[in-house]
């Protein structure tokens, strides 16, 4: 009887796991449409990925922009919108740790309404500085493990537990400094991020 | 144990559920796997843990077919959930863990299984998830088949240990 029962379950396992990912969710392509290249505070320029980021991403919605905030300071945008391909969203302290970059500081600092963590790298003789977190639409926040969970549900709930968390990251330049003050009070609001 | 060491048809058709477990969840958790042995650089050394953690999976396979050990159907349950929660869920660990469940089904182990789907952390791509919290840049290759040694040694001693099966009764004359 029990071998009946796992049968009728590997078959249905076997449905589920081919149909389950093929039902289309509602992504944040439309949050992600609608940051602003423009504003007061700030000028975004649309920039190209390369041929591995494309790659690695692969379905995955991004938005990529060099940002010129009025009064000095540039930065690199990168929002990702892993609704199509989860896995192009990753812990972004471990893709720093990964590429060889030593985190010599590592500081949770408020933004609009949430959290968000400043990181300063450094490798070899090159340093840079990193302002990341997920965004739901909602709130802001930090905890890989929450935006598994959360993107989890949502897959499992086929979208009813809330929208997509986005990650999005913000860099220097090399060998630019940023006021970081200036980023988190007017720039993330400007970009819809409050 | 039996003096004839070929499976009697009824423990072969007792195999045949686990093993399609087992295939299922291997389709789903090793192209995950191997992207992540290939370019993770936490993840290096992968493959080869996953060999060595076969190894003893082997060697307790085979004396669990001369054995005629019936297979352990709670472990393919177990897989078959995690396999349809990771597929589910879209998360890579589950479908994975799925894998490490499905193996002690089809040996026949019960409890040892618990110690076998631990072995996996040798393998496993999210550890190095927890490793990139203390060590920088990556691992350097041989940590994760040393530990997968160590983990295999322990195995197999727990199996001669608790599970080897006990003598067959000698057949009355």
């Amino acid at each position: 009887m029990k071998r009946f029962i796992l049968w009728g379950a590997l078959i249905l396992t076997t449905g589920i796991t081919f149909v389950w990912p093929l039902i289309p969710l509602a992504s944040a392509a439309n949050r992600l449409a609608a940051i602003p290249t423009a504003s007061p505070d700030f000028q975004a320029s649309p920039l190209e990925l390369s041929t591995a980021d494309r790659h690695f991403l692969g379905k995955a919605n991004v938005a990529h922009y060099l940002i010129a905030m009025r009064g000095g300071g540039r930065l690199i945008l990168t929002v990702i919108d892993g609704t199509n391909n989860r896995h192009a969203v990753h812990d972004p302290n471990y893709c720093f740790s990964g590429a060889g970059w030593q985190t010599q500081s590592k500081t949770a600092v408020k933004v609009s309404t949430g959290d968000a963590t400043l990181v300063m790298l450094a490798k070899a003789d090159q340093k840079t500085e990193a302002l990341w977190f997920f965004d739901d639409g909602s709130k802001q926040f930090t905890s890989p493990v929450e935006y598994w969970l959360k993107t989890s549900c949502r897959r499992l709930t086929l979208g009813g537990s809330g929208p997509e968390p986005v990650l999005v990251t913000l860099q220097s330049l090399p060998g630019e400094t940023v006021n970081w003050d200036r980023v988190r009070q007017i720039l993330l609001p400007a970009l819809g991020f409050r | 144990m039996t003096t004839n060491n070929a499976q009697s048809p009824p423990a072969r058709r007792g195999l045949l559920l686990p093993m399609a477990v087992l295939a299922l969840a291997a389709w789903y958790a090793l192209p995950s796997l191997i992207d992540a042995w290939r370019n993770d650089l936490y993840s290096r050394g992968g493959l080869l843990a996953f060999l060595i953690w076969l190894a003893p999976q082997g060697y307790i396979l085979g004396k669990s077919l001369r054995s005629n050990n019936n297979a352990s159907l709670a472990w393919s349950a177990i897989a078959l959930f995690l396999s349809a929660t990771g597929a589910m869920s879209d998360l890579n660990i589950l479908q994975q863990l799925a894998l490490a469940a499905a193996v002690p089904g089809v040996l026949g182990v019960r409890w040892l299984g618990l110690t076998t789907s631990a072995a996996a952390l040798g393998w496993l791509p999210s550890t190095g998830w927890l490793l990139s919290h203390w060590h920088v840049g990556g691992l350097c290759g041989w940590e994760r088949p040393a530990f997968a040694v160590l983990l295999a040694v322990l195995l197999i001693v727990q199996f001669r240990l608790v599970c080897q099966p006990s003598p067959s009764p000698q057949p009355q004359p």
